[in-house]
């Protein structure tokens, strides 16, 4: 696992926006969020490109919000985050701690949207929007879903096992830049 | 009964709600991670508002950011309102976005799809 959180800490391609490592807390993810915002306001002067990534940034660091689990190990904190930019795309990279039976529960639902088409996505979204009961941390089933409409599928997730209980939720999302369409 | 004006932070939306006039306002973002505790007084309004409700309701909705928890109570509100439409009110939501902003575009269309009540999308 060591490995490949490491490749993020030596890549090269593209230049480093922002990265974070600790704890999911609202505080914390709010001041991401206005740290990411305040960056992109100086260095993204697309503002569609500009919304995008920020629409797309809460959505992923409030899910891992809705859905951590306090797990630390070998120095590498609850929550990693990385906004890198490349000349033509930005690449968002978050990882997070989850129990197995979450986990096994967010794969199963992973699978199952990848399947969907566009419109069948969207047709599943609106379902739930209409049917689906808030979490107690406030989570409304979404989050995913809306991930995937808003990056067009763009995205990588791998689910690293770390001991018999605890897997490393990692995601890539791959953002383009408009400018360069 | 009472107007409710809320105003806007960085992660909640300025809330102009004005029973006197029929007109109720959203603005601003809309980024709490639980938005439920935000949304609650604003529901419990709404229900006082529908039991003397004025002829004409016009609901307009600006937002900057709007992420998927205050959809899900957006929605939750709205929905309130689709019953005094079909009681013969004249209901109307209007739903703003800026010309570049296709995640609110998508937003109001996904809204105007599942609510039965007139629902306009504006381009600012």
């Amino acid at each position: 696992m060591i490995s490949q959180l490491l490749k993020y800490e030596k890549r090269e391609a593209g230049e480093l926006v922002f990265s974070y490592k600790g704890n999911p807390s609202s505080q914390m993810i709010n001041l991401i969020i206005q740290l990411v915002e305040s960056k992109l306001e100086l260095s993204e002067n697309n503002s569609r490109t500009r919304k995008r990534i920020i629409n797309i940034l809460i959505e992923v660091l409030q899910n891992i919000f809705h859905h951590h689990d306090e797990f630390t190990i070998l120095n590498f904190n609850s929550l990693i985050f990385y906004l890198f930019r490349s000349y033509d795309n930005y690449l968002l990279v978050s990882g997070n701690y989850l129990r197995k039976e979450k986990a096994n529960g967010l794969m199963h639902k992973l699978n199952n949207f990848f399947t969907l088409s566009e419109n069948d996505l969207r047709d599943t979204y609106l379902q739930t929007l209409e049917n689906g009961e808030f979490s107690s941390k406030g989570g409304a089933g979404l989050g995913m879903m809306d991930i995937i409409r808003k990056s067009g599928g763009n995205l990588n997730h791998q689910f690293i096992p770390v001991d018999d209980d605890h897997y490393f939720f990692l995601i890539e999302i791959k953002i383009n830049s408009e400018s360069y369409e | 009964m009472n107007n409710l004006i809320i105003e806007g932070t960085y992660k909640t939306p300025n809330v102009a709600l004005h029973a006197d006039m029929g007109k109720l306002e959203f603005s601003g973002r809309s980024i709490p991670e639980n938005s439920v505790e935000f949304y609650f007084p604003i529901g419990e309004w709404v229900e006082k508002y529908l039991e003397n409700p004025n002829e004409i309701t016009t609901i307009m909705i600006k937002f900057e950011y709007f992420n998927t928890s205050s959809s899900k109570s957006m929605f939750e509100i709205l929905k309130k309102f689709e019953k005094l439409f079909k009681s013969g009110k004249e209901v109307l939501v209007q739903w703003f976005y800026e010309q570049e902003d296709e995640d609110m575009q998508e937003s109001g269309e996904d809204f105007r799809e599942i609510l039965k009540i007139p629902f306009e999308l504006i381009v600012t």
